[in-house]
């Protein structure tokens, strides 16, 4: 009988929270809401200017038909982000749900004006989720990158998405969540690097079909943020050296000269890092970056037999070179920025932890930086050749060689 | 063999057996039928044959009884009643099961039991032969419990064969039943069925004496048998496990359980029980123990997910939004597009709209049941759909709890599994999960308090300090692990066999763990 009365009067304050001021969350239903998935922030004048991308996919017709994804993109301007934002509740009848943005843009002139005005409100809102990927866009505003990569047969939040595996088979960028642009922006002695992303021309090549955007955008390399505002660029076709120095890049490709001079293509992976930091007493003296690389041959232009020790170890070296060629000048482009950008200081603070501390490089690290020696050496293996070993034709072509002569 | 102490108030007790007082008890009811008989033509002595049409072997009748009564040369020398019945007595009738009755209550219980009575007026005797021939159901495959690998025998509505089949499953002389009439009007015959030894005699004197005393005009149906049985009458959660398939019967006694069979019901009764019990499905003792362990998981899973789909659905859809990953919050969103009804209303339609399914599927003939559940699911649900009325994601959601309902081995428990659904998601449109766990929490704590004949009901999970707590629970071990019987309900012999003997070296061989 008691459990009947405690359940009797457990039930009216269950249903109190039905008018939302009960003790229990408010119920909405989920047709209410406006999925949004991307947001664009802007500087425009002295304000703000939020872009907001909301779902409007349209359900399967009947038998046979799919659901056509399609998003509608809208900008309001306010003094602050969340100004801007409440302007659209009374545009759509509809209220924004921030918990599903997967995407934040920064456009380029409010990255250079100070990012940490532009993300407060999506690292203090409890909607918003700390896991949503942030991109800087290079060379333009986040409005004009979303209006001109959308088009109504392409959804830009399902373009964003294949970012993912770019990253994973070119090392061309990375995904970064906004926790770790906040962890970052908090290290007194690193820069923020923050993947870019730039729109381009739409060339002959890349119609497929269908109602193409008027622009395609791709990774632009990555912004480098110091002291809370853009200061310039790793380019892109440095990407994958910056991704070897953080200890991130999964796979890349390169091509290269072998021993006949024919261009050889092969799939880079790092295999490991050693890295050891030189102290002299409280003097930090250099840091060194020993690469081990592990490449398979992806492509060969040649039709010479370059499975040998001698070839292979040709090739190697090409690699070698040139993935140590790359590595500098990530390096020399964080000196020539001033600011350590391929996290050298928190990599010889975890390594030397009491030297460190000893040597108050917290508050030194910015002058010390610019000047250091730091030294690479990369060491590549050529592993595999995958399906063929030699080049297809090799035989016949000897045949055609002797008949010629 | 049946109860002589419960006094029947419409029956007279200690009135003279005769034929005058039969036709006096059993006036207007035609289908008695009284035959007199001249057993001794010489000195005129007279019997009058009594029996039920219909309830009777003709065959045993004649051959067995009225025969050697008529042509027995013995009964020349029989100078009255007296000495008729003795004559009988003696075995002059050579019919195995023959009593001599000298009051009308138990010549009337006879009687209506089946019995054929030859009445002496004279003696005021009568003798009863037990010639039990009325018509009943063969044995049949069970309907309600199906069997891949296994016996296909179920059980019948009567009584007698019931109790014949499980004797011939426990060729024991301890197999013991214990049988006793209950029902003022009906007497209707309960037998208590147990293993001498192995069930504890505490339990099983009290479901007797519960039998015993239970006052009432007539024992008829499987529910009043579980009111007499269930101890807690404030819980749905059933108290008691009913199976229409000797085998599981058997070896539920094998484990130090008791079996109630009542005539007339097609069924079984097995208590004590716990919830372990209820999920538990004869062929899993049919399977290697891996796969019976899979499919216990694979049952216990379906039930928790039919329980709290339907409740969590409406939780998160209304509550708690941010949980759902974002391309499914945008394909529920957009199926929602147009339709009028809140989640919770048309999760609460849908499933009002399955239990009618069910309920006239269940009482319409089964053809035509076939054609509701054909027209309900796909062209009313189909048009809802389209119509926009319902969601396409609510009907997967209340289809997938239906579906995942119906694993559940114990009807009983799928139809508390089905109402407590209902419950859930108005605790849910209450308060979204906070107040489904409180739900939760309620049916967990209400089970925690019910206790079967001292077994606690979510034993061994709890109350046994882990021991055998994957034994035969959620996992099944395997027959050479499983020496023990169940220790939550008290057995009175716990080690159901032997430890296994070494083979190969010391290696045990076949499903060992």
């Amino acid at each position: 009988m008691k459990n009947v009365v405690s359940l009797l009067a457990i039930v009216p304050v269950l249903l109190s929270s039905c008018g939302g001021a009960g003790i229990l969350p408010r119920m909405t239903e989920i047709s209410d809401f406006e999925v949004v998935q991307v947001i664009g922030v802007d500087k425009t004048g002295g304000n703000i200017e939020v872009t907001l991308v909301a779902d409007r996919s349209a359900p399967a017709g009947g038998e046979g038909s799919s659901s056509q994804r399609t998003s509608e993109i809208v900008s309001f301007t306010g003094r602050t982000v969340v100004e801007a934002i409440s302007q659209m509740d009374i545009y759509s009848d509809k209220r924004q749900h921030l918990g599903y943005v997967d995407f934040l843009l920064i456009g380029e002139e409010a990255a250079r004006d100070g990012i940490t005005k532009y993300i407060d409100f999506f690292t203090r809102d409890y909607e918003s989720r700390y896991s949503a990927n942030v991109f800087i866009i290079r060379d333009g505003a986040a409005k004009d990158f979303l209006i001109d990569t959308a088009s109504e047969d392409r959804s830009i939040n399902d373009a964003l998405d294949n970012i993912d595996e770019a990253i994973a088979e070119l090392s061309i960028s990375r995904l970064y969540r906004i926790i770790d642009l906040v962890g970052a922006l908090g290290i007194p002695y690193q820069a923020a690097i923050v993947p870019a992303l730039i729109c381009t021309e739409v060339s002959h090549s890349e119609m497929i079909g269908g109602e193409m955007p008027k622009k395609i955008f791709e990774p632009a390399g990555f912004a480098v943020i110091r002291d809370f505002k853009l200061a310039g660029y790793y380019d892109r076709e440095l990407s994958p050296a910056y991704n070897y120095l953080i200890g991130k890049a999964l796979s890349a490709p390169m091509t290269v000269k072998d021993p006949s001079g024919s261009y050889v293509a092969l799939e880079i992976r790092q295999e490991n890092l050693e890295f050891t930091a030189t102290w002299d007493g409280d003097t930090l003296k250099g840091v060194k970056y020993d690469f081990l690389m592990f490449a398979s041959l992806t492509e060969q232009l040649s039709l010479d037999d370059i499975y040998t020790e001698a070839a292979l170890a040709v090739i190697a070296d090409n690699v070698s070179r040139e993935v140590e060629a790359n590595i500098k000048a990530v390096i020399a482009k964080s000196m020539e920025l001033g600011q350590d950008g391929f996290e050298l200081g928190e990599r010889v603070r975890l390594k030397t932890p009491l030297k460190w501390d000893k040597a108050a490089m917290d508050g030194k690290w910015g002058e010390v930086f610019p000047t250091l020696n730091i030294e690479v050496t990369v060491d590549t293996t050529v592993r595999r050749t995958y399906d063929l070993r030699e080049p297809t034709g090799m035989y016949r072509s000897k045949t055609v060689k002797g008949d010629k002569k | 063999m049946f109860k002589k102490t419960d006094p029947k108030p419409h029956i007279p007790d200690r009135e003279t057996v005769c034929v005058s007082n039969f036709r006096a008890r059993m006036t207007e009811s035609d289908d008695t039928v009284y035959t007199d008989y001249v057993i001794n033509r010489e000195r005129n002595l007279h019997c009058t044959v009594i029996f039920i049409d219909g309830m009777i072997s003709s065959d045993i009748a004649y051959e067995h009884v009225l025969q050697p009564l008529l042509t027995e040369r013995g009964f020349a020398a029989v100078e009255d009643g007296r000495g008729a019945v003795e004559a009988i007595m003696r075995g002059r009738v050579y019919h195995g099961q023959r009593k001599e009755l000298d009051t009308m209550t138990d010549a009337l219980a006879e009687l209506l039991f089946g019995g054929l009575l030859v009445v002496f007026d004279d003696c005021a005797t009568a003798v009863s032969f037990d010639s039990k021939g009325f018509e009943k159901r063969g044995i049949a495959e069970p309907t309600n419990e199906n069997v891949l690998k296994g016996s296909r025998e179920s059980f019948v509505e009567s009584l007698r064969v019931n109790t014949s089949i499980v004797r011939r499953y426990v060729r024991s002389e301890d197999l013991k039943v214990h049988q006793l009439t209950v029902g003022r009007r009906t007497n209707t015959s309960v037998a208590v069925v147990y293993i001498d030894g192995i069930a504890n005699s505490e339990t099983t004197a009290k479901i007797i004496k519960k039998f015993e005393d239970e006052d009432t005009d007539g024992l008829t149906t499987a529910g009043q048998v579980e009111s007499v049985l269930y101890e807690n009458t404030l819980t749905m959660f059933p108290q008691a496990m009913y199976t229409e398939r000797p085998d599981k019967l058997v070896g539920c006694l094998l484990e130090g359980r008791v079996g109630i069979i009542v005539d007339g019901l097609s069924l079984a009764y097995i208590t004590p029980i716990d919830f372990h019990s209820l999920m538990q499905a004869p062929e899993d003792y049919a399977h290697h123990y891996v796969l019976a362990s899979f499919f216990r998981i694979l049952r216990y899973t379906c039930t928790v997910a039919s329980l709290v789909l339907p409740a969590f659905y409406v939780a998160v859809t209304t509550f708690h939004q941010e949980m759902i990953p974002t391309k499914l919050v945008v394909s529920i969103i957009s199926s929602k597009r147009g339709v009028p009804f809140p989640t919770y209303m048309e999760v609460l339609l849908m499933l009002l709209a399955f239990e009618v399914l069910l309920e006239a599927g269940l009482r319409l003939p089964r053809a035509v049941g076939q054609a509701v559940s054909i027209v309900g699911a796909l062209v009313v649900g189909q048009a809802a759909i389209t119509a926009n009325i319902l969601s396409p994601g609510v009907v997967i959601i209340i289809a997938a709890a239906g579906i995942t309902g119906f694993v559940v081995p114990s009807q009983d428990l799928s139809n508390i599994n089905r109402t407590y659904r209902i419950i859930l998601v108005l605790f849910a449109t209450a308060g979204g999960l906070f107040a489904t766990t409180l739900g939760l929490i309620l049916i967990i704590y209400g089970m925690c308090e019910i206790e079967i004949f001292g077994t606690p009901y979510l034993s061994p999970s709890v109350a046994n300090e882990g021991r055998q707590m994957y034994s035969d629970t959620i996992l099944r071990r395997n027959w050479s692990g499983k020496r023990e019987r169940p220790i939550n309900i008290y057995p009175e012999d716990l080690i159901r066999q032997a430890p296994p003997k070494p083979q190969n070296g010391g290696e045990n061989c076949g499903d060992s763990e």
